[in-house]
This record gives C-alpha cells, sequence and structure tokens, in this order.
C-alpha cells in the first residue's frame, strides 16, 4: 500500500475558559481560523475527525454545521482527555493510507454545562463507592511517587509555577499569572498533595487543525510534517510484575512506539507538548517518555531542562494546567500549538529553532488499567510559515 | 470465612475486586475466592472536595491486599493519620450478610481499613 505523508496546514483554537460561547461559536472560531491559515474551505475538506466527552449524540454535528459543513463525513471520537489526539490520530492515519486526502481534525468541549467542581469517576467503577473523584487518582499517584523518589511538595508545585509562567505569554489561555510555589501550595487544598493550582480548571473550548496528502501540497506551504502518531490502550494495572504508579506503563509503550516510526531519539526532540492535567501527571509524563530517569523528574525540572534554554522545553502553551482543559479540546490544542512553534509563529512563547516536537496525551479513569488510551505523535517543520502582520 | 470474595485467575496472580469473565492477563478461567483482608496501604490521600453526603476531610487508601488485587478503602476525616506500608486490615464499610453474594460483582461494596496494631 501506498503511503501518503499528511502535512499539518493550518491549526486555530478558541479562547479557553468558562465563557457563554456555546460549541457551534467556539467549534466556527477554532475551525475558521485553521482553514484560513491552511487557505482551504470547507468544500475542500473531504472527511472531519472530531474529539469530544460530555456532549448529547449531535451536538458535533450541529457544531460542524454551524461552521459551514454538511454531508462531510464525520467520525466523532471519545478517548477521555485523549479524544481530540485521538480524532487527529485517526485523521492522520486516514490521509497516510489514502482514504482521504484533505482532513479536518476539530475538538471540543463545553464542560461547564455538564462538571461543575471534579470530574467524578464513573459510578460503575469500584473507585465511586469510595466517593473518588478524578482528582483523587492522581493524588495517590502523587503520595505514591513523592514517597518512592524523596520527592517535596515545593519540587511538585515547580511543574504549576514553570506552566504558568509559560502561559503568560499564551493569550488564549485561562489561567495567566505568576505564581511562587509558595502561592501553589497555599492555594485550596484539592486532594492531599495536590492544591487548586496543581489541577487544570474546568474550562470550555475548541481547537482544529487541518491535515493534507504531501503530494497535493506546494513545495513552499507552510506547513508542519506528520511523522508519525500512534494510539496504545492500557495494560492492566496494578502490573503485579513491575509496579508502576499509573499512566506510567501506557505512556512508555505509546511513545516508545511512536518514536520508533518517526525514527527520532531523545536528542532530536525541540519541544513536547504533554498531558499536566495535574502537576504530578508531567513528572510522571517526562519520565515515562524517557526525557529523564524515573524518580528525576522533579529535579529535572527544578533544573529548568524543562522551560526555554533547558533540554527539553514542555508545554510551552502553559499546558493543561494553565490553557485549561476542555476535554475533546485539549488535544487539538496541543496540536495546533506544535503547528505555531513548529512554523515559527508562536510569538513571544516561540521555542527558539524549534523544528521537531512531540504532542502526548493520556486519557484515563479508574478502570484497572493503565490509562484508556494514549496518543504520542511526532511532528517536524515542512516549511516555516511567513506572516503577513 | 474471614475474607473478602474477589475474582482470582486459576492459573496466573491476576486478582481483581470487580467482576471479569476470564482473566485479561493469560486467558485462563477465574473463580470467586476468598481473599485475606490483610494488607499494605501503597498510597493514600485526603480528599477536600465534598461529595454527595461526604464532607471534607475523608481520606482514600489503595491498598493491596495479600495475595489479591488493589483496593480503595474509605476512612473519615476523625481517622488516625496512614503512611504508605502500613499494615491494614480491609472492612466493609456497611456491614452486610448477603451483599456479595447477591451481586453479580464480587465485592461491590465500599471499603474502610483499619490499622493493625
Ligand atoms: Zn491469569
Amino acid at each position: 500500500m501506498k503511503r501518503r505523508e499528511p502535512i499539518m496546514l493550518g491549526a486555530g483554537s478558541s479562547d479557553f475558559g468558562k465563557q457563554s460561547l456555546n460549541a457551534e461559536q467556539l467549534v466556527t472560531s477554532a475551525v475558521a481560523e485553521a482553514l484560513e491559515a491552511a487557505n482551504l474551505t470547507a468544500w475542500q475538506v473531504d472527511a472531519i475527525y472530531l474529539g469530544t466527552v460530555f456532549p448529547y449524540a449531535g451536538t458535533a454535528h450541529r457544531a460542524m454545521r454551524a461552521a459551514g459543513f454538511a454531508a462531510t463525513p464525520l467520525f466523532t471520537v471519545e478517548n477521555a482527555c485523549a479524544s481530540g489526539t485521538l480524532a487527529f490520530h485517526l485523521g492522520s492515519q486516514a490521509v497516510r493510507l489514502g482514504e482521504y486526502s484533505t482532513v479536518l481534525i476539530v475538538g471540543f468541549e463545553k464542560m461547564s454545562s455538564f462538571i461543575k467542581g471534579a470530574i467524578p469517576t464513573d459510578p460503575g467503577d469500584l473507585e465511586a463507592l469510595q466517593s473518588m473523584q478524578l482528582p483523587s487518582m492522581y493524588a495517590l499517584t502523587a503520595t505514591r511517587y513523592m514517597h518512592q523518589y524523596g520527592v517535596t511538595p515545593e519540587q511538585l508545585a515547580q511543574v504549576s509555577v514553570k506552566n504558568h509562567a509559560h502561559a503568560l505569554h499564551n493569550p488564549r489561555a485561562q489561567y495567566r499569572g505568576q505564581y511562587t510555589v509558595e502561592e501553589v501550595l497555599s492555594s485550596r487544598p484539592i486532594s492531599d498533595p495536590l492544591t487548586l493550582l496543581q489541577c487544570s480548571p474546568i474550562s470550555d473550548g475548541a481547537a482544529a487543525a487541518v491535515l493534507r496528502a504531501r503530494e497535493m501540497v506546494d513545495d513552499d506551504a507552510g506547513g508542519v510534517r506528520v511523522l508519525a502518531s500512534h494510539f496504545e490502550s492500557g495494560a492492566l494495572w496494578p502490573d503485579p510484575d513491575h509496579d508502576q504508579v499509573w499512566n506510567w506503563e501506557l505512556i512508555h509503550r505509546t511513545t516508545a512506539q511512536a518514536m520508533a516510526a518517526a525514527g527520532l531519539r531523545h536528542g532530536d526532540i525541540d519541544l513536547c507538548e504533554v498531558h499536566d492535567a495535574f502537576t504530578i501527571g508531567e513528572l510522571v509524563t517526562i519520565e515515562a517518555m524517557g526525557f529523564c530517569p524515573e524518580g528525576q523528574g522533579a529535579a529535572f525540572t527544578e533544573d529548568g531542562q524543562t522551560t526555554y534554554g533547558g533540554s527539553i522545553p514542555v508545554n510551552p502553551s502553559g499546558g493543561l494546567l494553565s490553557r485549561g482543559h476542555p476535554l475533546g479540546a485539549t488535544g487539538v490544542a496541543q496540536v495546533a500549538e506544535m503547528y505555531w512553534q513548529l512554523t515559527g509563529i508562536a510569538g513571544p512563547r516561540q521555542v527558539p529553532d524549534a523544528s521537531r516536537g512531540l504532542v502526548e496525551t493520556m486519557g484515563g479513569s479508574a478502570s484497572g488499567l493503565s490509562g484508556n488510551g494514549c496518543v504520542v505523535a511526532a511532528f517536524e517543520t515542512f516549511n516555516q510559515k511567513v506572516t503577513t502582520t | 470465612m474471614d475474607g473478602h470474595r474477589m475474582m482470582a485467575c486459576t492459573a496466573c496472580l491476576f486478582r481483581s475486586a470487580s467482576w471479569v469473565s476470564i482473566c485479561p492477563r493469560c486467558g485462563a478461567g477465574v473463580e470467586r475466592r476468598r481473599l485475606p483482608c490483610t494488607g499494605t496501604v501503597w498510597s493514600h490521600t485526603r480528599v477536600h472536595l465534598p461529595f454527595g453526603e461526604h464532607s471534607n476531610g475523608y481520606r482514600l487508601s489503595y491498598v493491596d491486599l495479600d495475595d489479591g488485587p488493589r483496593v480503595l478503602c474509605r476512612t473519615e476525616a476523625e481517622y488516625p493519620e496512614i503512611i504508605i506500608g502500613d499494615r491494614v486490615r480491609v472492612l466493609p464499610l456497611t456491614p452486610s450478610d448477603n451483599l456479595v453474594d447477591a451481586a453479580p460483582e464480587p465485592a461491590a461494596e465500599a471499603l474502610t481499613l483499619e490499622v493493625i496494631a
């Protein structure tokens, strides 16, 4: 079978945060920006892959109709926090395998309509019988991780300080503010050791990206190559043979497959956008992805290795902690950030000379598995984009 | 007989507090088995989010049962501190004679723990 490389020709997003805009308005703003950046119209899109978690059946179709689409095949997927990234993966594969030539990727969530407070566990999970809500799943990971590796609450809080500082330059982020370690630790306790500023906020938002087969793209078009994307589902957790904190195994396995498919080594990567729904999540993720040894993520972060000038800037967008976490939108927003960074138009938050990056999103619930599903995608600059403004 | 009815693989170490039809680890058959109710605290968190009728400050602990699965236990705010590695006994939060046998799941009951002195 002839494989065709997908080129990301455009991306867009709404503002993120609790807001009065409805799903139609959020999706339309993201899609219009992505299509304009790609210099394409709705009529040139062969199919839409859309990630969302909470809406009623049909909300996605109504939103895409509002954005100017009808009778275009629309695939709607759910994979918890990684719904948008799974939509991206499937759309990317559809181009790579030749099913479609031009696809639109969309993620959205009007979360404030469905969730007040923390995200609950599924009432069918045994954990729900004990009143567990999702932040506690990460808090249990954090307690265990800190015990195992001698990590302090101050070190954990560094992740929040760093990502909020990154978001100072992201005008679409929900939380933009300079915070100190002390302020992070003294914010409202949620589930020990996690405090409010260590948890991603409930948010409304949408993001979009346009992919097109390389054969249909001008050689000098601004854009980003999708070197590889990979999806894996969770294994049994805990594993009696190898006791790791929740999510580690799934992120590790998915990253290894994606990097092998892309032919990349860690030293080739200039930046990452990863799933930092909670501070502990970013530490577990960068270790599971192999950017530092197990148990070293906190020291690595404290040493500045995951910010500008460090060995691997992580979440220059501000991450989920700052941008906000409208579940279905998140993965596509991560991909959109990669588009802006790798085409050189990220403005004051631009990672200098960035030409290759990874996006990782982990979706999970208390299902007795190392996660529900994880996507890792690898990108490389095709051409920088010349700004006209 | 002392112990919680859980799912146990007839061929490997897989144990589960939630119902499975077949071992998802090795594919062998599973059986309901009374497993020891003693175990070791794997991790814990004090929760400050109210949930239903539960007020702030309750604690959730993951306990690795001896020859059993990892189960989540709840202790109320006033219960003394718990640390990783504590040896504990896991008990139904609401004692019931027939819940375990009647439910399709082997242990669809809320659990709590007490630290073994
Ligand atoms: Zn087995």
